[in-house]
């Protein structure tokens, strides 16, 4: 869809037009399903989050500015909404190993082929990624989704970031490190060292 | 790891395929002799392997939009000409009567004659009676709001009367009937302005929700719009904790040096047991936005704040006073339970 199309749309379910927003519905569903998808882990979550999301872009469509794409805008949504859900869930459970098992797993057609050590494996790295990305920083995490979950290019984010490629490329650098500490919590690295080396000690008499 | 921080970059550009031929063969180059570096990419493709590709969406994320789409447009109609929808009412109603009573009169289905003797005692005119009747709906109907209240006197209408007003109703156009929709599920945070909007809050740490767009209403952050249906807040928050949203900014967050009251900071250079104090060092991440709450957490706990990592979102923490081992421990599975915290643990030296 090309940017002027995009417009049309926009502008024509604004005015109340429910064919012009089941166009827009169509075009983003898959974008905005997949970033719910993965940031929640499993499709119950992930279908309510969509829904949620594009009933409140319909709700919101007078306030949209046209200073971006729809879809960027959408994301966004997509993307807090989310994330919104983790925090709830984080407050009313405790992720202990136990509560895991009950979790509904998010089969696809590959892990069908695994066995089921390698598939419970599996569903433990992907609870692990989804977990050590919650942690990042608001900042790291979003372009860390963008980039590894959505696989969106770097000009894109940019578009989407409002930002110049060249930061995009930085910051992409950045939170991969730090992505890549947390998730050493997870036994992969050492854990996260502070920068100052100091030794613990008595106090001298 | 720190000797491969100019090379972090290149990397990162190498993982995304960026690099030309030449600069690809020289990463390959390091990372072939760099254990740091090597381990880092393992680990890291790791990562990018257990997220798993794009599905389509199922049937039911866009007929359910839909579905909403529509609930919203009936509202809005609904609330935009409620006086409207009253009018056609009264009218609705003052036809049911008078096709009621005239199918009546024709088939000798009930008692005209008490009808007949209802209708005479509020009107003189016996002859009029129906369509004076009509017209004082009609005029009444702009008075009061009677919805679907006919002043009609009880007695004289049969049990059948109220299934003979919603065939009329539905016959008029451009209403819609179909009762409450349903309280919106979703609590109504402000919605993102533009990305272009947030390039502020991304460059800053501690900033985690876009600020509130001006043009919609007001929207008191992050609570629930006020939605004119009684609407019960979706989850008990057990909200004594501020949403990230409220948290200040990063600025007014503990960092070592800034805010520190103590006159008398533990030595840096020290390195040593001759430092002069007790160290027991704790590594305690948190969560996103939770940075104030942890602060106080640690300072409740009689800690002190090392250092702050906004990259990592973490805390390091010492204590002055002799904390034994076991203690420390019980200490880190206690603070485990903040759903803020992610992790706590003891560290021998950082």
């Amino acid at each position: 869809m090309t940017l002027d199309e995009e417009s049309r749309l926009v502008k024509a379910a604004a005015n109340g037009s429910e064919s012009a927003f089941e166009a827009l519905v169509t075009e983003n569903q898959k974008l905005v399903y997949n970033v719910a998808l993965k940031l929640t882990g499993n499709s119950e979550d992930a279908l309510d989050v969509s829904q949620e999301t594009f009933l409140k872009a319909y709700r919101n469509l007078s306030a949209f500015r046209f200073e971006s794409r729809f879809s960027a805008w959408l994301y966004r949504l997509a993307y807090n909404a989310s994330m919104d859900l983790l925090k709830k869930r984080r407050s009313t459970v405790s992720l202990t190993a136990e509560d895991e098992e009950g979790e509904e797993r998010e089969l696809t057609v590959a892990d069908a082929a695994l066995t089921p050590e390698e598939s419970l494996e599996r569903e433990e790295m992907r609870r692990a990624v989804r977990e050590a990305v919650a942690r990042l920083p608001e900042d790291k995490r979003e372009i860390i989704v963008m980039r590894e979950f959505s696989g969106m290019s770097y000009s894109d984010i940019a578009d989407a970031l409002g930002i110049e490629e060249g930061t995009v490329k930085s910051r992409i650098s950045r939170a991969r490190a730090a992505l890549a500490e947390i998730l050493s919590e997870y036994g992969t690295f050492a854990r996260p060292s502070p920068s100052n080396k100091m030794k613990g000690g008595k106090r001298n008499a | 790891m720190r000797d491969c921080e100019n090379m972090r970059e290149l990397i990162s550009l190498y993982l995304d395929g960026e690099l030309g031929a030449d600069e690809t063969a020289k990463i390959e180059e390091h990372i072939a002799g760099c254990e740091e570096c090597s381990r880092f990419l393992r680990s890291y493709s790791l990562f990018k392997d257990s997220i798993p590709d794009d599905v389509e969406p199922p049937a039911e994320l866009l007929s359910g939009v839909m579905a909403g789409v529509r609930e919203i447009n009936a509202e809005k109609k609904k609330k935009k000409r409620p006086a409207l929808i009253l009018r056609w009412t009264a009218i609705a109603a003052s036809f049911a009567i008078v096709t009621f009573a005239g199918i009546s009169l024709m088939n000798g289905g009930f008692d005209a004659g008490s009808a007949f003797a209802n209708e005479a005692a509020l009107s003189p005119e016996p002859g009029a009676a129906y369509t004076d009747r009509v017209t004082d709906y009609a005029q009444a109907e702009d008075a009061e709001p009677a919805s679907d209240e006919i002043p009609f006197e009880p007695s004289t209408v049969p049990a059948e009367a109220p299934e003979i007003f919603e065939p009329a109703e539905a016959a008029i156009p451009d209403l819609d009937y179909a009762g409450e929709p349903e309280p919106e599920p979703v609590t109504e945070p402000e919605v993102p302005p533009e990305p272009t909007q947030s390039k502020a809050e991304l460059s800053g740490y501690g900033t985690k929700e876009p600020t509130p767009v001006p043009e919609p209403e007001p929207e008191p952050e992050p609570e629930p719009e006020p939605e004119p249906e009684p609407e019960p807040e979706p989850e008990p928050e057990p909200d004594s904790e501020p949403e990230p949203d409220d948290d200040p900014i990063p600025g007014a967050l503990p960092i070592p040096g800034d805010s520190d009251p103590d006159p008398d900071p533990p030595p840096l250079d020290a390195g040593t047991v001759d430092s002069g104090y007790y160290y027991h060092w704790l590594i305690l991440g948190y969560y996103d936005g939770a940075e104030e709450k942890t602060a106080a957490l640690i300072r409740e706990l009689g800690g002190e704040i090392w250092e702050w990592n906004p990259d990592y979102n973490y805390y390091a923490v010492y204590f002055e006073n002799p904390i034994e081992e076991e203690e420390l421990e019980a200490l880190c599975e206690e603070l485990l339970k903040y759903d803020y915290i992610w992790t706590a643990y003891p560290k021998d030296e950082l």
